[in-house]
């Protein structure tokens, strides 16, 4: 990536590639950098020291403290990880050189000998005007103590710009700066600003891990609350009043998000160490808002509109920010515009960013959002889109490639099918094999022949030690194909509950969930909230989804049965409903609805239901029921029970009939049938007794047919118009 | 106007005002010689309720001029006659009603000569509104009658017709204390405490998104995220002033009737927070919950609208009942709005009566001079508001003051910052400030009063020297 310098800076520059010479050494990278600090104070900011007011300084914190990227991870650290080719530190460094950041340390943890060694190695170190020093601190394990430690070196004399080493951004920071030292002039209480920036709340680059509002004051933009949710199934917002009652004017925005970009004074590592327990920053302006309002710091936002930033913490931002880039959302930060040297991207219609050595066959076809490297061949009749694909990589025949994140050095061969998947370098996926969604193929797996990798599969070289696999080591074929090398990687981030989990996965589930997400959260956002906390949950649960039963059922709404599915498997997480009850649950709700519609045959109301053009209600049994027979035993017993309740009397007589329907629209099987009423034979409750002998005479029916069925279905259907006329 | 009818809320006790409501409902309490009431009257006129078409109609409380009789054709006047009867509702406590529809009639306001109904002392705004529904046959305003301003209310309106509000509601900021007297803000300053309202607003909008009264909220400021996602920008406040003038659709009297609302006494408390609170949540969960029955939830009145369905029935996309109630505020950017519920708020509307020149409600020449004749010997600021009828001892000074119809002033009498209702008696060398003295009462001589009010017919003994008190001869107040 060459990034563009600011044109009418030349002076300024000159000036300071003189002191870049001067601090070079810092880039051999010594756990001490041998940057001059003496005449610079920590705490209170060195006024006075000319080049302490001159030079802009930057902390980039080179790890992320966390595993969303495992298995990956284990092997690159994150801010190496390639985004549409280009590591993701590149873009990092790029945006602060141009924004003119003349001292930049980069903060190495994990993996630290890796980004020392790259940035070393790379253009980076070479450009005018910046020194670009890594610290490394294996001992690290929070942002907190890298700031610690940032504060014991007194390397910081000013403001300095804080931010991670995955971020993506191409947005001017010299307003933004030039707003804080005016703020700062004015009151030394405001010691940091935070960069957010606006997007619906709905918007596929925010971050779902941290759902977050904030509370600022109207005019001054300063913080008052930040407030995050982690689970994404919480339906509330919780503010301190104080915040209200102590400032007229409020604004709470829920269409921000952070950015992890950062303006803070010197003074912000001190309060890092005064406070040993701050774990990142969050803790900190947590502390400020909360706690620290007796020593006058304040906390300010600064709203970013048009330009572009974010953060790529987790597999869904990596997604959404590649498309961003491909997009052009991030220029000048895309693949043809900066490239390493020695590439050349060409920007074609539809997106599709291709370098000049790119090897395509005749009959393939790229169609849109998709961006190659150099010395990469596709074979023939094979389709790519929404993807990237890295160098050097080869691609046989017939292979499908959706939206997928490609890295260098991958092998693909014939009629593979790969769709939202991350291949790392050096992946090998031999022929007829399916990746399916949200998969992730880690550095040097082998994969195939013809197997199938099922969604959200982790595979990894790494046994689970860490350990790479030594020439006895075993893989297990049914993972990873006959030929395969790899294992299946099964941790669960420590720190996440199982539902909050769902949302870190990426895949197309989950981006139908986002679409589906402003009419999910009507569904269960509403009622009295004393009513929420008392029911049970699988009553919250029934009230959920009876609401999207009831809207289709009523002909209210037309909609996809896929988005019922998400719907109610949201809510499934979100209740902690088992598998085994869902079937069950689901029938119940149907009942209910049906009984609605026709309070004394309810089977009429199915059938018209299950006929209609769109059957949603029939694709919805089907999916739930049919598919084991412990689910189908447990829908009729729940048909059951609701024909139980004393205010269904009149309904009771079309037991049958209901069951019977179920069975023509193929969600109940005979043999479930059977079963369920051999196993309720000796039911003590009476009117249950009733209902179950009502079944008496399709039992005998259904022996008779299956006698018969093999040669003659046209008799079946005979049969059932019979039944219709009852 | 004519697609509202309007319910001016009368029947307050004004608790808050004591004790100058001790004799008085807080209706007819006199603003710049007018009766509270009169204020709010006056803005309807002045909007063109009972307007031009309401000449016409025959009022049962007026009597007809033949000419304007003959403009109006028969077939017209019937259609009018029918949609304007009842237009204006006073609600008063019962005791008061006759008083205060004398009162009104007494004010002769060209256009409007409102029903008054009769109401017991100490029930809600709703149940009030319960009451007198089967008036109301249309979509109505509620004004309170302790509202004065100069709002454009046709402006409110629009913002009611434009969104197509359930409720629409007035906030304004309040006045700014021109002349702020020290003691009168550290009066003022506590009462603002309790009273606030958090109110947050979608500024593009102006929906109404949260709506609580500070008091009701403990610790935790609550926001649904559904309420969020939809309006991610919420401006939240508490420096406005909720001004008790309301726009409701006329089902919300329906769904006021209905059993388990009956708990819903306050507009201003429970309803509209209340409305507010169900705003996007959708039909549903109650049913599960109880046992089924005929009721009918918040979204299903809100569209049982004939108009509504009407519209839904020949639109192609589908109806979505999860925006049924949408509540909106209209906030008054310029302008005067004020509400005259406390002490410290009366005195200061009293204090600064020329604001009420913006609306109109200037007093009369005619009737009521703003500017009192000089007398001899006594001084009379322009700022001040003394009736005819009034007399004036020698060597007075009368300063920000008004003065009531027949109240005998002595000499060497000071009044600043003072307010003297009917027939009030100060006598010779007394030296007022910032007092508040009611009907029939007595000053005798040489007293020194500051920040006090004198009950209604109370005699304050010759030279008392009294600070902050409320000099009242009844035992106390209930």
């Amino acid at each position: 990536m060459s990034g563009k310098q600011g044109g009418g800076k030349q002076a300024q520059q000159q000036q300071q590639q003189q002191q870049g010479g001067k601090r070079r050494g810092g880039t051999s990278g010594a756990a001490t950098p041998t940057t001059p600090a003496s005449g610079a104070s920590s705490g209170g900011g060195g006024a006075g020291n000319w080049d302490a007011e001159d030079v802009l300084q930057a902390v980039v914190i080179g790890d992320s403290f966390n595993s969303r990227f495992t298995p990956i991870t284990m092997e690159q650290p994150r801010t190496l990880l390639p985004l549409c080719n280009a590591p993701l530190i590149d873009y990092t460094l790029e945006f602060l050189i141009s924004a003119n950041v003349q001292e930049i340390f980069v903060i190495c943890c994990s993996h630290a000998d890796l980004i020392k060694q790259y940035i070393e190695g790379s253009q980076w170190v070479r450009r005018q005007g910046v020194t670009i020093t890594c610290i490394v601190q294996p001992e690290c394990l929070s942002v907190g103590d890298a700031l610690r430690n940032i504060d014991q070196l007194a390397i910081i004399r000013s403001d300095f710009i804080l931010v991670s080493g995955d971020l993506i951004s191409n947005m001017k920071l010299a307003p933004v700066l030039a707003t804080h030292r005016l703020r700062r002039e004015k009151d030394k209480g405001a010691i940091m600003t935070m960069v957010m920036k606006t997007a619906s709340p709905a918007h596929r680059t925010r971050s779902l891990e941290r759902d977050s509002v904030v509370a600022v004051e109207s005019n001054s933009q300063r913080l008052l609350a930040f407030r995050q949710q982690r689970s994404p199934n919480a339906t509330k917002f919780v503010l301190p009043v104080s915040v209200f009652k102590e400032h007229a004017a409020v604004q709470v925005r829920y269409d921000l998000y952070d950015c992890h970009i950062n303006i803070c004074s010197a003074v912000v590592p001190v309060l890092f160490t005064d406070n040993f327990d701050y774990q990142d920053i969050y803790d900190l302006v947590h502390g400020i808002l909360d706690e620290e309002e007796i020593l006058g710091n304040k906390i300010f936002i600064h709203e970013l509109n048009n330009e572009y930033a974010a953060r790529v913490d987790n597999l869904r931002a990596y997604n959404a920010v590649s498309k961003d880039v491909i997009h052009r959302w991030t220029f000048p930060m895309v693949p043809d515009y900066s490239s390493e040297p020695g590439e050349a991207y060409k920007y074609g219609r539809n997106n599709i960013y291709q370098d000049e050595r790119v090897l395509l066959s005749r009959s393939c076809n790229v169609v849109e959002d998709v961006v190659i490297g150099k010395g990469t061949k596709v074979g023939e009749n094979s389709q790519i889109t929404c993807s990237t694909i890295g160098r050097n990589c080869v691609i046989g025949a017939g292979v499908t490639i959706e939206n997928s994140y490609i890295w260098d050095n991958v092998e693909i061969e014939d009629g593979c099918t790969i769709k939202n998947a991350v291949l790392c370098n050096k992946a090998k996926i031999l022929r007829n094999v399916a990746v399916e969604s949200g998969s992730i193929i880690s550095f040097n797996v082998v994969v195939g022949p013809d197997v199938v990798i099922p969604a959200h599969s982790k595979l990894t070289m790494l046994d689970e030690d860490g350990n790479l696999p030594d020439s006895d080591t075993v893989f297990d074929s049914k993972v990873v194909g006959t030929a395969g090398a790899g294992h299946n990687f099964v941790v669960v981030p420590e720190d996440f509950a199982e539902d909050e989990l769902e949302h870190l996965k990426w895949g197309v589930d989950i981006v139908h969930v986002e679409d589906a997400d402003v009419e999910d959260s009507d569904d269960s956002l509403f009622g009295d909230d004393t009513e929420m906390h008392m029911e049970a949950p699988e009553d919250i649960f029934m009230h959920e989804i009876r609401e999207s039963i009831q809207s289709v059922a009523l002909g209210e709404r037309n909609v996809d049965v896929e988005n019922i599915v998400v719907e109610i498997n949201g809510s499934k997480h979100a209740y902690n409903i088992e598998a085994r009850d869902l079937a069950g649950l689901i029938v119940q709700v149907v009942m209910e609805v049906l009984l609605e519609v026709n309070p004394t045959a309810p089977h009429t109301a199915l059938k018209t239901l299950c006929t209609r053009k769109n059957p949603v209600v029939l694709s919805l049994l089907k999916r739930y029921v049919s598919g084991q027979q412990a689910d189908q035993l447990s829908s009729i017993t729940a048909i059951a029970n609701v024909l139980a309740e004393p205010e269904a009397e009149a309904a009771r007589g079309s037991f049958l009939n209901l069951v019977h329907k179920l069975y023509d629209f193929d969600v109940l099987g005979e043999r479930a049938i059977q079963t369920w009423f051999k196993q309720n034979a000796d039911e003590p409750n009476e009117i249950r007794a009733k209902l179950r002998a009502s079944l008496q005479r399709l039992i005998t029916w259904l022996a008779e047919a299956e006698e018969e069925s093999d040669d003659d279905d046209e008799d079946e259907d005979d049969d059932d118009d019979d039944e219709d006329d009852e | 106007m004519a697609e509202f009818q309007v319910v001016v809320m009368a029947a307050g006790s004004g608790s808050r005002m004591y004790p100058l409501t001790e004799g008085i409902p807080k209706a007819l309490l006199p603003v710049a010689n007018r009766p509270l009431i009169w204020h709010s009257l006056k803005l309807l006129e002045s909007t063109g309720f009972q307007g031009k078409c309401c000449r016409g109609v025959h009022c049962p409380h007026r009597p007809q001029r033949p000419e304007e009789e003959a403009e109006i054709s028969l077939l017209f006047r019937r259609m009018v006659a029918e949609m304007h009867h009842d237009h204006i509702i006073v609600v008063a406590q019962r005791a008061w009603a006759t008083q205060i529809y004398n009162a009104i009639n007494e004010c002769k306001l060209d256009k409007i000569v409102p029903e008054v109904i009769g109401v017991d002392a100490e029930i809600g705004t709703a149940d009030s509104l319960r009451i007198i529904r089967e008036k109301i046959k249309k979509d109505f305003i509620v004004v309170s009658c302790d509202l004065i301003s100069d709002v454009p209310i046709h402006l409110i309106a629009d913002l009611h017709r434009q969104r197509d509000a359930s409720v629409t509601m007035l906030v304004a900021e309040p006045p700014v204390n021109d002349a702020p007297l020290p003691d009168a803000k550290a009066k003022k300053a506590p009462v603002d405490e309790g009273t606030r309202d958090f109110i947050g607003i979608d500024a593009e909008s102006k929906r109404l998104l949260y709506f609580a009264a500070e008091a009701d909220v403990d610790e935790d400021f609550k926001i649904r995220k559904a309420v969020l996602m939809r309006y991610p920008r919420m401006d939240v406040t508490t420096k406005l002033l909720d001004g008790h003038f309301y726009i409701f659709r006329r089902w919300i009297l329906d769904f006021l009737m209905e059993e388990r609302h009956q708990h819903i006494s306050a507009i201003k408390g429970e309803l509209i927070p209340f409305l507010v609170r169900k705003q996007f949540s959708r039909r549903k969960r109650r049913e599960v919950v109880d046992p089924p029955s005929d009721e009918i939830d918040l979204q299903a009145y809100a569209i049982l609208d004939d108009n509504d369905k009407h519209a839904y029935s020949m639109s192609s996309t589908p109806i979505d009942t999860s925006d049924a109630v949408r509540c909106h505020v209209f906030q008054m950017k310029d302008g005067f709005c004020a509400r005259v519920n406390t002490l410290a708020s009366y005195l200061e509307i009293n204090r600064n009566p020329p604001k009420l020149e913006f609306q109109g409600a200037k007093p009369e020449p005619q009737s009521s001079p703003s500017v009192a004749p000089n007398r001899p010997g006594a001084q009379t600021g322009s700022d001040s508001i003394v009736k005819d009828d009034v007399v004036i001892g020698d060597k007075s000074l009368i300063k920000k003051t008004i003065v009531g119809s027949k109240c005998k002033i002595g000499a060497n009498v000071k009044l600043v910052n003072c307010l003297l209702m009917d027939n009030v008696t100060v006598q010779d060398g007394c030296n007022l400030q910032s007092v508040v003295v009611c009907t029939n009462a007595v000053i005798q001589a040489g007293c020194t009063l500051r920040d006090c009010q004198v009950g209604f017919g109370h005699t304050v003994p010759a030279g008392t020297d009294a600070k902050n008190e409320a000099l009242v001869s009844g035992q106390g107040f209930e």
